[in-house]
């Protein structure tokens, strides 16, 4: 899952060949800050242009991946401080923009909502967790320890599954 | 529903998204600009050619200050404003253009943190010294536009009413925004100003962010 850097051997990629590379990366960043596709297109265009700025000093030996997870997620931060509580889409279009259907399952509506209650470290935390990283690859991400990574995904589990368990049976 | 289902919701969703969204992504233009600290670039635009305003009113009219050096202390103050807002955003401005988004999260964003924090701190500071200073500025408009100087013919103590008045419209501006902060967005920006809430957010992700890389350094010791 977690992809390695391009050996030194290998010829450095263009910064266009690493975006199409990791649009799928990318993308599932903006998903989990930005909701609506106007929003959406303004995050994506702030991270192409951080990492424009930063690929001539980005260092082939590291991992491709966590550098642009660290890019993406810096700026996605970033961006998030300055925006005001997201608005939920009613019109159909812009559901299917967002969820690539027209009528998104209960499932997938909750985890967003889920995503959307979450501050920025949280949200970054569940993104990495639903990625399927491991805690050592989170906390090279985030620049913390893997205990540290552990103990917060910890309780940050145990407040989502709080969370869901309150929605399955809101009379209890 | 457990973690486990949201797990593959997320992915559900995002297989059929990549699927429509990749495309476009690769179709985008990549001559995109950013809003890179458009209010500091604002803070600038307005403070350079206040300092060539209020340096040249001080210039053009150096023979009457020097007879009575009082009068020159409203355009002096206007002009030290000006430049300790032009050095406070040039520092914001190099440290934002200097920052590495491919540093590990914790440390860029404590970086962040701090320009933020420096940032809305300088700017309570000018506005406190701001408001009251607001006299001189339709007297150098004046000077400027008309040519006549009201320095040689104001008298210090209309100087001193006037900055009084400027003291006591912009405590009541205060108290105002602190008793309806939701009535208007200025009102909501003083009273964030004032009430010290934007630099408790920059100080509180500061110290997450903070407390977050301390432990990387722990381990390394």
């Amino acid at each position: 899952m977690f992809l390695r850097g391009n050996l030194p051997s290998e010829p450095r990629l263009s910064y266009e060949q690493v975006l199409q590379a990791h649009a799928g990366l990318i993308m599932r960043v903006v998903r989990t800050y930005a909701r609506s596709s106007e929003d959406q297109q303004d995050l994506l265009q702030e991270i192409r242009l951080q990492v424009w700025r930063s690929y001539p000093k980005y260092d082939p030996s590291q991992s491709l991946s966590t550098w642009l997870y660290r890019v993406s997620l810096n700026v996605s931060i970033s961006w998030l401080r300055k925006r005001p509580q997201v608005q939920f889409a009613t019109d159909p279009d812009e559901i299917e923009r967002q969820y690539g259907v027209s009528v998104p399952e209960p499932e997938v509506t909750m985890l967003y909502q889920l995503i959307d209650s979450l501050e920025a470290v949280d949200r970054t935390l569940l993104l990495l967790y639903l990625e399927g990283l491991t805690a050592s690859e989170t906390a090279e991400i985030v620049g913390t320890t893997a205990t540290n990574v552990s103990t917060k995904l910890s309780r940050l589990t145990t407040k989502l599954r709080n969370q869901l368990q309150t929605e399955n049976n809101p009379c209890n | 529903m457990q973690l486990e289902e949201l797990q593959s919701a997320w992915q559900k969703t995002n297989d059929r998204l990549d699927a429509l969204q990749v495309h476009s992504f690769a179709l985008q233009s990549t001559s995109s600009h950013r809003r890179f600290q458009a209010e500091t670039i604002w803070q600038l635009a307005f403070a350079i050619p206040t300092v060539f305003w209020s340096g040249g009113f001080l210039f053009d009219n150096l023979e009457r200050v020097l007879k009575n050096p009082m009068l020159a202390i409203p355009a002096l103050l206007v002009y030290a404003l000006s430049i300790a807002s032009i050095g406070g955003s040039i520092w914001v401005l190099v440290q934002g253009s200097n920052l590495d988004y491919a540093l590990p999260i914790a440390e860029t964003q404590k970086r962040l943190a701090r320009i933020r924090a420096f940032n809305v701190r300088s700017t309570r500071a000018v506005m406190l010294l701001g408001i009251p200073l607001w006299v001189v500025f339709p007297i150098l408009l004046i000077q400027t536009i008309l040519g006549y100087s009201w320095l040689a013919t104001f008298d210090l103590t209309y100087l001193i009413v006037n900055i009084l008045f400027g003291i006591a419209v912009s405590l009541g501006t205060v108290v105002a925004a602190k008793r309806a902060p939701q009535s208007s967005k200025l009102f909501r920006t003083i009273d964030d100003a004032f009430a010290g809430n934007a630099v408790a957010a920059a100080e509180a992700d500061l110290a997450l962010f903070a407390e977050l890389s301390e432990e990387v350094k722990e381990v390394k010791r």
